[in-house]
């Protein structure tokens, strides 16, 4: 009998050892929606740069404090016209286990500035030509570019083998992760790569990105364990876990633009009185209270204070909120029965408090809106891609640069899908690029001017990144821009 | 008789306070005033506000018509049409009978939701989807239904002797069936009319229902689920006024089962 109950006793012990999963040595990460594609010269998607910045390194990447550092560049130099970069590789090695060549190098860079190849090739349209050296790669430029190394520490600049095929399920680099599933809406299963350049290895041997497209059930999910952290929390949900025990929040700007995007080509938004009637109805200190529970910065323009260098902080009063105004302004422009349809995003509840809100003060100044409420991908589709759209609410990621975030409202440029065009901030961002200094802050103040007064969109908010994680985890890095540092994170 | 007097009561109670919505509300129900957000229930807002100051108690009317009009307009549908294919096919018999039953059970295979999923990525979520989910959904119960009261009838005596006074099938179908399947249907439209309540808020919850800014209860609750902890009340008024409609439409169902 004793010996009955000792073996079930043992077996019970066996049992629970067995049922607890790789006792923390597995990470679980919870996002909303699904990476788009990781192959690096299609991805649009901000939630594709989170987990990809984990599996893919460029030449540099960008570091906490919004700077770049070497990656699989070890060190570089820049010629004295300003237009020849010199990068001089590492010894890396890449998932599939082939060494990192100079030839990898110069294929990744090229098929990211080809037009016909990749979707963001206009990021990269300064280069002039790449060559290989011997362990080095030299990149001539057509003309100096200030804001050259931070495009290349993005994700559409990130070096994968050249035989690699199939990118976009089955992505290929040198960075801490290797994805090894994917199970699509469900779940991506990254494991730490043990042949990283650096030596190092990260704690967590797994980290699991779980997609969890409902803000509650993340929660719920974080609360109950099966979810170690959330990166970005929904401000909505912020009460739910303040006063748990277990639970750190910590709270940074995210540098991100959220803005009302007015297809300024479409009548009758190519209307600057229309355009104009529309920011001067919206009430954003209301908007910020209602939809972000009143955390957050206002926004006037299209950049955050979280960039305080660039950041032009006397625009408040170019678009303030005057309903009377408005409705003067519809009369003028002969829109007083104004009515549209206003497109929002389903997984970003922000969004779509935002867009509730506002039509409700839209329509105080006798404006007929009607709400549509796409999918994802849908609105990827749509909306970025297709341009076919009136009004639609969004929010832009944040970038190193401010020629990268405001280099999107160029009338030319492939992520401006507001359609904005005018002449004068074309030629102010095509300047920032070759100044430096005083003169190069003063061009963006002047570009951020000019997106105010033109109506480009409605900025409304820098609402506040919330990580949440439970109390053990540490070593989270904030960054500036849109990614998950697995690597780093530690208990 | 008790049960369908207590059920009809809060029918109609309710019905009288949605239809009064049409006219009145205590506030508009569409109204945003962010400050006086997520506020208790109180003299001032019977049933508290919501995350956006909106009154709970005016959307809950409002949302009610949504909710009530889309279960009606959807059940009366399906019902309609399940109903005269059952007679027809009952009455018929033969071999579109037989294809008409196969396709019926291969409709029952298939759930409201899913169906209703479907047809939201179709057409983009709304009041369209809502409405013939829960019609398509209702087909076939109400045609397995008739057809199994059309073949017993049809059996009856009482028919044989009107066929053999010449009456057409016409009249057979309107003056000699349908009567007696009557109170069957009504026991079942009831039965159906609550499931549709719950159908529409169940749809609506999950997002591919009643569309914003328009209320409907199943909208109110998903919208409250955030900060339910912050404001039950956001909660259970709407949850209150739904359990309690179809409570009543199934006391009233009960009792014409225990009528028949």
């Amino acid at each position: 009998m004793r010996k009955i109950i000792g073996i079930s006793i043992n077996l019970v012990l066996a049992l629970l050892i067995f049922c607890s999963p790789g006792l923390a040595q597995a990470l679980h990460i919870a996002v909303p929606t699904d990476p788009d594609s990781f192959d690096p010269s299609q991805t649009v998607a901000a939630a594709t740069g989170e987990i990809a910045f984990n599996i893919y390194e460029g030449l540099v990447k960008a570091t906490p404090e919004g700077k770049v550092e070497g990656a699989l560049a070890a060190h570089w130099d820049l010629d004295q016209s300003g237009t020849v970069y010199t990068f001089y590789l590492r010894e890396a090695v890449f998932h599939d286990g082939s060494p990192l060549t100079v030839f990898d190098v110069v294929n990744a860079l090229d098929r990211a500035r080809d037009p016909e190849i990749a979707v963001r090739a206009g990021e990269l349209e300064v280069i002039e030509e790449i060559t290989a050296l011997d362990g080095a790669v030299r990149i001539q430029l057509k003309e100096p570019h200030g804001a050259f190394l931070y495009a290349l520490a993005e994700v559409f600049a990130v070096i994968y083998p050249a035989q690699a095929r199939d990118l976009a399920r089955n992505p290929v680099g040198t960075g801490p992760y290797s994805l090894r599933e994917w199970h699509p809406n469900q779940q991506l299963v990254l494991e730490s790569f043990q042949e990283h350049w650096s030596g190092r290895k990260p704690y967590y041997q797994q980290v699991v990105f779980q997609i969890i497209p409902d803000e509650n059930s993340m929660v719920l999910n974080l609360k109950a364990g099966r979810v170690d952290l959330i990166p970005r929390l929904e401000i909505s949900t912020l009460h739910q876990v303040e006063g748990d025990q277990n639970l750190q929040v910590l709270a940074a700007p995210m540098n991100l633009v959220q803005l009302f995007a007015l297809n300024n080509k479409r009548a009758p938004f190519d209307d600057l009185r229309v355009r104009k009637a529309l920011a001067l109805a919206v009430n954003k200190e209301e908007v910020l209270l209602g939809a972000a529970w009143g955390q957050g910065q206002i926004l006037h323009s299209g950049l955050s204070p979280a960039m305080p260098q660039f950041y032009n902080p006397d625009l408040g009063s170019v678009n303030p909120y005057d309903p009377q105004k408005a409705r003067a302004l519809l009369r003028e422009a002969g829109q007083e029965n104004l009515k549209f349809t206003l497109v929002l995003p389903a997984n970003y509840p922000l969004h779509i408090a935002a867009g509730e809100l506002v039509a409700e003060q839209w329509k105080a100044v006798g404006i007929k809106v009607n709400l549509e409420i796409v999918e994802w991908g849908t609105w990827l589709e749509k909306v970025y891609n297709q341009r076919d759209y009136e009004v639609s609410v969004i929010g832009l990621a944040g970038r190193l640069d401010p020629h990268a975030i405001l280099a999107r409202y160029q009338s030319d440029n492939s992520r401006n899908f507001f359609n904005f065009a005018n002449a004068e901030y074309d030629r102010l961002i095509a300047a920032g690029l070759q100044a430096a200094g005083e003169e190069r802050i003063q061009i963006y103040k002047k570009a951020q001017q000019i997106l105010a007064e033109e109506v480009a969109g409605i900025f409304i908010m820098d609402p506040p990144q919330l990580s949440v994680m439970s109390k053990e985890i540490k070593g989270w890095k904030h960054y500036p821009v849109y990614v998950v540092d697995a690597a780093s994170l530690y208990e | 008789m008790n049960k369908s007097r207590w059920g009809l009561g809060i029918i109609i109670t309710i019905s009288t306070l949605i239809i009064l919505g049409c006219f009145y509300t205590p506030y508009d129900p569409a109204e945003i005033r962010v400050s006086e957000r997520l506020q208790a229930p109180s003299k001032v807002h019977w049933a508290g506000t919501d995350h956006f100051g909106r009154d709970i108690l005016s959307r809950i009317f409002v949302g009610g018509r949504i909710s009530l009009l889309v279960g009606v307009a959807a059940v009366a549908l399906g019902s309609s049409v399940g109903t005269l294919l059952g007679l027809w096919s009952g009455f018929k018999g033969g071999i579109w009978d037989e294809i008409l039953m196969r396709f019926t059970d291969g409709f029952y295979a298939l759930p409201f939701i899913l169906l209703a999923l479907l047809l939201a990525t179709v057409w983009g979520p709304g009041v369209p989807v809502v409405l013939w989910a829960i019609a398509a959904g209702n087909i076939p119960i109400f045609l397995r239904l008739s057809r199994t009261q059309a073949l017993k009838i049809k059996a009856e005596l009482y028919v044989e002797a009107a066929r053999a006074l010449g009456a057409s099938n016409l009249r057979l179908l309107w003056a000699h069936i349908l009567p007696n399947i009557r109170s069957t249907l009504l026991v079942q439209f009831s039965a159906s009319l609550a499931g549709a309540i719950l159908v529409e808020a169940s749809l609506s919850y999950l997002g591919v229902g009643i569309q914003p800014p328009q209320p409907s209860w199943g909208r109110m609750l998903r919208e409250a689920q955030s900060y339910a902890s912050l404001a039950p009340w956001a909660v259970w008024a709407p949850g209150l006024f739904m359990a309690l409609t179809i409570i009543g439409f199934n006391l009233v169902g009960d009792d014409l089962i225990d009528k028949r």
